[in-house]
């Protein structure tokens, strides 16, 4: 780990087009189907598991406009006694499948993410997990992350 | 809509979201057209991430003889010192890129420039979500109203 830059051009400097073209993938992202909350929660988790403070610790506007608050990150750490809705619960719990154990994800565990979401909204959520983590990585390993821990509101 | 070459496996998530799905294809797309960082050396490490998440894999951009030598990347001499510096960040990233040290990002720039560096990141961190979500897409249901074509 390295919070001291180990490159100090960025990705649209190493390859533009592509840069762009994962700027566009944000771009489309937003608004979807699945309440903003909800995705708050599971971008914090990959944040989160991805071991990336910029990303945990960002926090976005418009989510927080539609009743996201710090007590429910709080609640993130256990789930089953969490307050959390059971679409939020079962939305979390697949982003944590995903993320640590995707070759054990089982007809069960999709049919549990079917009571509260369509194939649709299953579809953004697994779009977003696969569009969160490149750019952690990114933080993380370039070593661009900040010292504090504190949130950024955006 | 069009799947392109190694996202097949997504063609639900194309189904149910195609503009969505359609910038990820476009990513996917830039990822392999950018000229930083060769073709091969990318789709080693896209197989060796895919190894490692048990996610089966199959070589669509060099032969397909490579996959059975890629576990072996330390020690077989196919592997140039170029390679096994790509397949080694490859792998650590996938465990944790926190453990990417000094050293090993050192070696990274200077086998294949601050450039390289920064797109193998991404891209590596690309082979493994879509990986990941090759495996658990699989159980999503594939019919819809929309057609999906799959590139070849």
């Amino acid at each position: 780990m390295s919070s001291i830059p180990r490159t100090t051009i960025t990705l649209a400097d190493a390859a533009p087009s592509l840069a762009h073209a994962v700027e566009e993938f944000q771009r489309v992202a937003y608004p979807g189907r699945v309440d903003l909350v909800t995705r708050e929660l599971v971008r914090i988790v990959s944040g989160t598991l991805s071991h990336c403070r910029i990303c945990r610790n960002l926090r976005l506007t418009a989510a927080m406009d539609r009743g996201f608050d710090e007590s429910m990150v709080d609640q993130l750490a256990d789930l089953d006694r969490s307050n959390l809705s059971g679409g939020q619960k079962a939305a979390v719990s697949f982003a944590h499948a995903f993320l640590l154990h995707p070759d054990a994800y089982a007809p069960g565990d999709l049919a549990a993410l079917h009571a509260h979401f369509s194939d649709e909204q299953i579809a953004e959520l697994t779009l977003d997990l696969i569009r969160y983590r490149p750019g952690s990585k990114l933080i993380v390993a370039g070593g661009t992350e900040p010292a504090s821990e504190g949130l950024v509101i955006v | 809509m069009t799947v392109p070459t190694g996202l097949e496996r997504l063609a639900p998530l194309f189904l149910r979201k195609p503009a969505y799905a359609g910038a990820l294809a476009a990513v996917w797309t830039a990822v392999w057209d950018q000229d930083v960082v060769d073709v091969a050396t990318l789709e080693l490490c896209r197989l060796r991430v895919g190894q490692l998440l048990g996610a089966d894999p199959q070589a669509e951009r060099i032969d397909g003889d490579w996959l059975a030598s890629l576990p072996r990347w330390p020690t077989d001499p196919r592997f140039d010192e170029r390679v096994r510096t790509a397949i080694e960040f490859a792998e650590q990233l996938l465990m944790d890129a926190q453990g990417v040290d000094d050293d090993l990002a050192t070696r990274v720039v200077r086998e294949f420039g601050e450039d390289g560096f920064l797109v193998l990141i991404y891209a590596c961190g690309l082979f493994e979500t879509t990986q990941r979500a090759q495996l658990v897409t699989g159980l999503l249901p594939t019919s819809a109203a929309g057609r999906t074509t799959v590139a070849r």
